[in-house]
């Protein structure tokens, strides 16, 4: 495996996605959607999330400590940033990352680069490829909440930069094993478009039996570990211990995802 | 010494279609060997194996002396194929500068070489536009400009001039033969005229199987036969004369192109025995347009597949 190849595809698929459709098919919509939520706690949203009432709404579905910490300790629009960020991680995965191989396997692209690198060479600067762009999509969002924090909510400068990259690092961490399942999706399919939808209605469908299977095997909520966010109550939460064993599962799951997508790749007819 | 190519029992399946079976093949360098077959021979698939597109099904191939999925070969093979495309929406000339960059090149070097590469084709003027503008051809040709970034050991070309309109195919072939003394060739066409232009050796596939791994020569030439091209179709009366000829083992006619004669002879002074043929010709009146003593490579190829079938 040569290093130096692997950071070259990196970047010149980065360079593709930016500007290309591949890359605009993530961009626009990810950035609408951070814009229009954003610009409700430039008006300052914030400082009514924080009144009594509200508080108090949802402390019915939440625990009141962890609602205090996160939206009263720690400045709103990040927490607001965070929360969301890990609610919309796998729709801005699959826009992301549905074109990481399918239409290259498609327009036999990939039989240029076989000739010149090994073919984890080219899964592994496609997959890092795809979560640098993801990565620096969310710093951008993360920096814009981190202006309104200081400048409309008034948190001071040290809190917000040391509350925001832990955050951001822990989203981006939350993506990566999103992005690994993708690569199983992308390996499968010639079409971007394929890969798009059937991503989605994948992760869909295996949404929807775990909650089937939760339901018949009432005891146990196992199922729910089939996908990493599963773990996301633990990342938001207040249990230390529970956060830790959270974020320690996420390259596991990264890898298990990563491998099965590998595995399809490494077999498929270029 | 180490082989260009070595396979033992290679066989590739798509699902249940058999492409190749158990292919041994063994071809040193350097070569410049021509890959012949009718469609659906496996021209394609031999090819993608060797450059790695494509696993095998069954048996071994070496590349090299290395697997063709191996680090140590990544560079050093290179492969134009048909249904291999440039990213869209980028200019050609940046991805060409990326692929030589993955050989190992630098940012500098890489540009250097692709200049002096697309001027060698004369392809300079249209190499910063995006595939999407530019017309087959031209994109068949930037693909040649790509299998030859850093002088590969061994070139894979499929179909090179297929497409291209004869002042294109001819500029593609003399470039082709500038490097033959510098690289390896693994030339797959069904220009069988360009392949004996071009190639010393020929591998003929059939349905998937090797039929034959020979020098041209040997197969072009082996046997002694004149090909006479008349100036308008010969009469009986010359067609009676040359049969009668002792030498002739047989003769036959080409009813598509009727001025055309074959002649199958088995005389110890070949040179004579044409020069009999010359006059009795022009003593019947006839003009001879073409003369050519020995097979071509075509007739060949078809013998030993008619005898394989």
């Amino acid at each position: 495996m040569n290093w130096r190849r692997i950071a070259l595809i990196t970047v010149f698929d980065l360079r593709c996605s930016v500007f290309k459709l591949k890359g605009l098919i993530f961009l626009l919509p990810f950035f609408l959607f951070w814009y229009l939520l954003l610009r409700e706690f430039y008006d300052g949203i914030a400082t009514r999330i924080q009144s009594s009432e509200v508080l108090m709404l949802l402390s019915a579905k939440f625990d009141m400590d962890l609602i205090a910490r996160l939206l009263v300790d720690h400045p709103p629009s990040l927490s607001a940033f965070f929360i969301f960020g890990l609610y919309s991680t796998p729709f801005f995965a699959v826009l992301a990352a549905n074109d990481s191989f399918a239409s290259d396997l498609g327009n036999g692209y990939f039989r240029f680069l076989t000739a010149r690198c090994q073919r984890i060479e080219i899964f592994l600067g496609r997959y890092l490829s795809t979560i640098t762009l993801l990565a620096a999509a969310l710093s951008v969002v993360a920096v814009a909440a981190g202006l309104i924090s200081i400048f409309i909510e008034g948190y001071a400068f040290s809190h917000v930069l040391l509350y925001a990259i832990q955050i951001t690092s822990v989203l981006i961490l939350y993506t990566a094993p999103h992005l690994a399942y993708m690569t199983i999706i992308s390996s499968m399919f010639n079409s971007a478009i394929a890969a798009l939808f059937l991503g989605m209605l994948a992760y869909i469908s295996i949404v929807f039996s775990i909650f089937i299977l939760n339901i018949l095997f009432s005891e146990t909520n196992s199922f729910a570990y089939l996908l990493p966010s599963s773990v996301k109550a633990s990342l938001i939460g207040d249990d230390g211990f529970a956060f830790a064993v959270a974020i320690t599962s996420l390259p596991a799951y990264t890898l298990i995802f990563a491998w099965l997508g590998w595995g399809i790749f490494r077999k498929r007819n270029f | 010494m180490t082989r260009l190519i070595e396979t033992e029992g290679l066989s590739k399946k798509y699902r249940a279609t058999p492409a190749l079976t158990d292919i041994n093949l063994s071809i040193e360098k350097p070569v410049c060997t021509g890959l012949v077959g009718k469609n659906g021979a496996g021209k394609t698939t031999l090819l993608s194996i060797l450059s790695g597109s494509i696993r095998q099904s069954s048996g071994t191939v070496k590349v090299l002396g290395h697997a063709p999925q191996g680090s140590a070969i990544k560079g050093k093979v290179s492969i134009l194929l048909q249904d291999a495309h440039f990213k869209k929406g980028l200019p050609v000339i940046s991805q060409l500068e990326h692929f030589a960059r993955l050989q190992g090149f630098t940012k500098q070097a890489a540009r250097d070489e692709i200049a002096d590469l697309l001027r060698q084709l004369n392809n300079a003027d249209y190499a910063g536009k995006n595939p999407e503008q530019l017309s087959w051809g031209q994109r068949k040709r930037l693909g040649i400009v790509q299998a030859f970034i850093g002088q590969p050991e061994l070139v894979l070309l499929d179909e090179p001039t297929a497409g291209l309109d004869p002042l294109a195919a001819h500029d593609v072939r003399k470039f082709i033969r500038t490097y033959t003394d510098k690289s390896s060739f693994i030339i797959s066409s069904h220009n069988l005229y360009e392949i004996e232009d071009i190639c010393s050796d020929v591998v003929i596939l059939d349905k998937g199987r090797l039929i034959a791994y020979t020098k041209i020569t040997e197969l072009a030439g082996k046997d002694n036969s004149l090909k006479i091209s008349l100036d308008r179709a010969p009469s009986e009366e010359l067609l009676n004369a040359l049969s009668q000829l002792p030498e002739i083992i047989d003769l036959k006619t080409d009813s598509a192109n009727q001025e055309k004669i074959t002649l199958y002879f088995a005389s110890k002074q070949a040179d004579k025995f044409q020069l009999q043929v010359q006059t009795l010709i022009i003593d019947q009146g006839f003009s001879l347009v073409h003369l050519h003593r020995g097979k071509a490579l075509v007739d060949g190829v078809l013998d030993l597949v008619d005898a394989e079938n």
